[in-house]
């Protein structure tokens, strides 16, 4: 009863009947204790068992074995077992299996089973017959060396012959194995076995002849059935355990033989010689894969053999590969370079450089006769400092080579005009910003009262104090934002007029309301006339009022025209004048034009603006432009009996105006998001241009003053990218050689033309990166690989200055800025004609010294 | 866990442009202050060698450009790296704003302690320290920890994250003449 209960148990759960034996014998252990033979029977049982000598590759219950020939086939447990010694097939009836049983007569019964308990080792096995029925499973037949079958064991059907056998593969690993393998392609299949047909006959014809229990189910093998197989049991021999005579293959296969001769003296010497030979084709066929029957140590020294030229041609291949790499990467890199070489010393030695006498050997009435030569000097000699400020122009393509003085007189003029054009534009934006700005600061000064910076930067051109307010005063509001939010009604109601009481944080209590208001009056006017001074000192000649900071600009403004008038001959001062008209014609409406279209923004949103005041900074800046007009007439309205000149001016125009057909006001109407840009470029510029250079003597407020209004200029015309670091590095070198503004404008602008592209909008620099990373593996792969292992440094990001500021900076920290002018001179404008990728170039020169000082860094 | 490995810290300092990221690092690394210094472009570094616990570490500190457009640009250079120091101006609120960027400064002070403390402690609870890259005030010890907690950060060997660790420092350039000498 149980016992079917059982049965149906170990059905369900198939293989993980194993786990099932466990407890039910442990439950059922108790029942057995009393008698000693169930005592042995319950450690047999237990031994089927996983434990820790052996481990249990297989189990399957319900399989039929036969164990005697007039004994009908009984159902019984089927484990493979592997221990230290071997495998095991181990096959127990189910009668055994449940010792559960109490009738005496079935103890009995019991002790017959006992004899019916199957052990196969399965050292002693040499072939496996498989015999598959479509309808009812399969049966395996072991055969041992001394040729006798034992009992066939028939597996239930669905696989699990199939199974036994890839368990039993798997447990022969990795000493031995099954000949032929089970497919293991997708899970373990049954070999085809079409070629092995007749040997297959022949070998179930041999192992027929010399089994002493024919059975029935080899009888099926007559017939060529593709069902069944023989596998035979190869192993190979531990060296350590088997002598080295043992392993002679002929020694063994005379063993073998021996063995089948002994023990089968019956076979006749025909089939004798059949399974001789099929030993020895099996022996050669396994030569391949195992060696089975290869002497041992031949086999281990063939297996250092092939190891070690596997290990060379791995070697090798690596080898070839990294070869063809750098090859590619060699290609690659005199892809880069122009081929054509010029020649260093012909017709003269270059080294000597582009001297003055060889500047004007070159001319003829004013016009460049051997281009080509002058960039060859320029290539390897440099040009002498004294007539930069003369070849320059033309390196750099401002004037074309062969110009004629008239040619560039007319190029110099059309320049500067364009030039004072286009700074007129963005000084007028750039009011317009200041302005705006002011005005924000104005309405948090309300608030804050004093602490103004105005006051503390005197010496400092406005411009820079004021670009600092921007941040200063939303810096107030911030701070009203963060610590004092229950000030935002004031706040917005401070907005209107100067007059609403402010909380004070600061020492500024005892500040008098009245001198607040004053100063911010006067504030306003001092902006309104610095606005002023610009556009006249931009086209006037007249020393003009210029107060305090104004000076500088307009000096400078003064001295750029003077420049100009020196070089370009034929300027003159009538000229001048006019170009000044031109600007003042567009100037005065632009300026208009903002405030108009800033007052057209008022009446759109002026009235919530008060409102809509809040805490949200980018809303506010946004409201800007409205506040600021709002602001602005309040102010204009209040400040008209101080200064009035200038205010009525404005708001004159501003009444007159609405054609803002002007060219230079693009329409007159500067978005708010334009005009942001505008505001944060600037701070940048003057960021940068403040810090730029600084150690050189040049650079005095006046000439940095020139750089801004060069790097402004440049910034203005490409606002879409707007200002990036580094560009006042480019520019530096060329206003200190033309000590000019437009001039060096100018070929600032034919110099991005060139370098934009490194900028990060432009994307060469990961190309210069890569180059530069294949030209350090190929000069220097020590280098490199240094560089691979101490951190990946291969991005070459540190590189990144050099090839922004064509090496000017790197270099500036160790020579002379002198020094700097003449690579960069060389770096600048030689690239095109001479050699492709100059910065490649350059850097193969500087390659030494740059390699010490990359190791000392790395390191 | 004694000095067993050389150990390698790279720790870059980001922060919007002038608020002193190289002053920093230079009044770290150099114990020198220059007024001179430019705008940086692309990237610098500089390594140090500072003991911490027994350990011998070698700081490696990447200066990196302020501009947001070189930001965007080291996907590759931000990898790998152990810690991160955000610097802002305390005299420039804006500095502080975009990304969190860092330099307070001189006595017009605009970004009060609370708040970066603040900040700091709603992103985890990264340390915050006010630093004067002029007058070495504070910019030792704030490294110190930056070296402390990457290192730490290390041994855990925690999730990687993109920046297992942000340690904030402000850059107070102490009181000079005139703004911050960056």
């Amino acid at each position: 009863m149980i016992n079917i209960k059982h049965k149906t148990g170990w059905v369900a759960y198939g293989k993980l009947a194993i786990h099932c034996y466990v407890r039910r014998n442990t439950s059922s252990s108790s029942e057995e204790s009393s008698k000693s033979f169930h005592l042995s029977a319950k450690e047999y049982v237990e031994s089927l068992h996983q434990n820790s000598k052996t481990t249990l590759l297989y189990g399957k219950n319900n399989v039929y074995v036969q164990p005697k020939e007039d004994v009908e086939s009984l159902a019984g447990y089927l484990s493979l077992h592997q221990s230290a010694g071997g495998l095991t097939v181990m096959w127990t009836p189910n009668q055994l299996m449940n010792g559960c049983i109490k009738d005496e007569e079935e103890d009995v019964d019991r002790s017959l089973y006992w004899d019916y308990a199957l052990t196969v080792y399965l050292d002693e096995i040499v072939y496996i017959h498989c015999h598959q029925q479509p309808d009812c499973g399969g049966t395996i037949v072991l055969v041992g060396q001394d040729g006798v079958q034992r009992p066939p064991i028939h597996f239930p059907k669905g696989g699990h012959l199939l199974a036994f056998l890839s368990c039993l593969e798997t447990g022969l690993l990795p000493h031995g194995q099954l000949d032929p393998p089970l497919w293991s392609q997708r899970g373990k299949v049954f070999p085809k076995l079409k070629r092995k047909g007749s040997r297959l006959s022949n070998i179930v014809q041999s192992d027929r002849g010399g089994s002493t229990g024919s059975t029935s189910s080899t009888s099926s093998t007559d017939d060529d059935e593709a069902t069944d197989y023989v596998f035979r049991i190869i192993t190979t021999f531990r060296p350590d355990i088997i002598p080295p005579e043992m392993m002679d293959p002929k020694a063994k296969i005379k063993g073998d033989n021996f063995s089948w001769a002994s023990k089968i003296p019956r076979l006749p010497s025909p089939m004798i010689q059949t399974v001789q030979t099929y030993a020895r084709s099996q022996e050669i066929q396994n030569n391949t894969c195992l060696k089975t029957g290869a002497n041992h140590r031949a086999t281990i020294k063939q297996l250092c053999d092939t190891m070690r030229k596997q290990i060379i041609s791995r070697a090798f291949y690596g080898w070839l590969a990294h070869c063809r790499h750098l090859k590619t990467v060699r290609t690659h890199l005199s892809g880069l370079v122009l081929h054509k070489i010029v020649p260093a010393d012909k017709p003269y030695d270059g080294s000597c450089g582009l001297s003055e006498q060889k500047w004007n050997e070159l001319q003829k009435d004013g016009t460049i006769t051997d281009e080509q030569e002058i960039h060859r000097l320029v290539y390897y000699g440099g040009v002498q400092h004294e007539i930069r400020k003369q070849v320059w122009p033309y390196l750099l393509g401002h004037y074309a080579f062969s110009s004629t003085p008239e040619d560039r007189v007319k190029v110099d003029k059309q320049m500067r005009w364009l030039y004072e054009k286009t700074m007129s534009e963005w000084l007028a934006v750039e009011a317009i910003v200041r302005q705006r700005e002011k005005e924000i600061m104005a309405a948090n000064l309300q608030k804050m009262s004093s602490e103004s910076t105005d006051g503390q930067i005197p010496l400092v051109r406005k411009d820079s104090s004021l670009s600092n307010d921007v941040f200063e005063s939303q810096s107030f509001d911030e701070w009203e934002d963060f610590s004092h939010p229950e000030t935002v009604p004031e706040e917005s109601s401070a907005t209107g007029t100067t007059c609403t009481p402010t909380p004070d944080r600061k020492q500024s209590m005892d500040l008098p309301l009245q001198d607040q208001v004053i100063d911010k009056m006067k504030q306003t006017k001092e902006f309104l006339l610095e606005k002023r001074d610009y556009v006249i000192s931009s086209f006037s000649d007249s020393p003009d009022d210029g107060l305090g900071d104004s000076i500088a600009r307009q000096s400078s403004q003064e001295r750029s025209k003077l420049d100009s008038a020196g070089d370009s001959e034929g300027t003159d001062i009538s000229k001048l004048d006019q170009d000044g008209s031109i600007d003042r014609s567009y100037v005065t409406p632009k300026l208009s034009c903002s405030a108009d279209s800033a007052e057209a923004d008022e009446e759109d949103g002026g009235e919530s603006d008060d409102e809509a005041e809040d805490d949200d900074e980018e809303d506010k800046e946004e409201d800007d432009d409205s506040r600021r007009e709002s602001l602005l007439t309040v102010e204009s309205a209040k400040t008209i009996e101080g200064d009035s000149d200038h205010m009525r001016k404005l708001s004159t125009s501003r009444e007159s105006l609405i054609s803002p057909a002007s060219p230079a006001s693009h329409g007159g109407v500067y978005s708010p998001a334009m005009l942001d840009s505008v505001a944060l470029n600037l701070h940048r510029i003057d960021k940068d241009v403040q810090r730029c250079d600084r150690n050189y003597w040049y650079f005095t407020i006046q000439n940095l003053d020139k750089l801004r209004n060069v790097m402004c200029t440049y910034v203005w015309e490409h606002l879409d990218i707007g200002y990036v670091q580094g560009m006042c590095d480019l520019v530096a070198p060329l206003l200190v050689i033309f000590d000019d503004e437009a001039m060096a404008y100018s070929c600032f602008c034919e110099l991005m033309k060139r370098m934009s592209s490194n900028f990060p909008h432009g994307g060469a620099m990961d190309t210069h990166f890569a180059n530069m990373r294949s030209l350090i593996q190929i000069l220097d792969s020590e280098l490199f690989e240094h560089m691979h292992h101490h951190g990946d440094y291969t991005h070459f990001y540190f590189c990144y200055r050099w090839f922004l500021l064509d090496f000017k900076r790197g270099n500036a920290r160790r020579y002379t800025y002198f020094y700097v002018l003449c690579i960069i001179s060389n770096v600048f404008f030689v690239e095109d004609s001479i050699s492709g990728d100059i910065l490649l170039d350059l850097i193969v020169c500087l390659h030494q010294k740059n390699l010490l000082y990359f190791k000392t860094i790395l390191k | 866990m004694a000095s067993r490995k050389k150990v390698l810290l790279k720790v870059i300092i980001l922060g919007d442009s002038g608020v002193g990221k190289t002053s920093l690092m230079n009044q770290y690394v150099n114990k020198k202050f220059s007024n001179q210094y430019k705008a940086t472009i692309g990237a610098d570094f500089l390594t140090k060698e500072v003991m911490v616990d027994d350990r011998l570490v070698t700081m490696q500190i990447w200066d990196t450009a302020g501009q947001e457009r070189f930001q965007s640009l080291g996907v590759a250079f931000y990898r790998g790296a152990d810690c991160c120091v955000l610097v802002f101006d305390v005299t420039v609120p804006n500095t502080f704003k975009q990304l969190d960027r860092n330099k307070i400064d001189l006595e017009n002070r605009a970004v009060t302690a609370k708040r970066a403390q603040g900040w700091c402690q709603s992103k985890g609870d990264i340390p915050y320290f006010e630093t004067s890259a002029k007058e070495a005030i504070n910019v030792e010890q704030a490294f110190q920890t930056v070296a402390k907690n990457a290192l730490a950060q290390e041994t855990e060997v925690e999730l990687y994250n993109e920046f297992p660790d942000q340690i904030k420092i402000t850059n107070d350039s102490g009181k000079p003449k005139e703004g911050c000498g960056c």
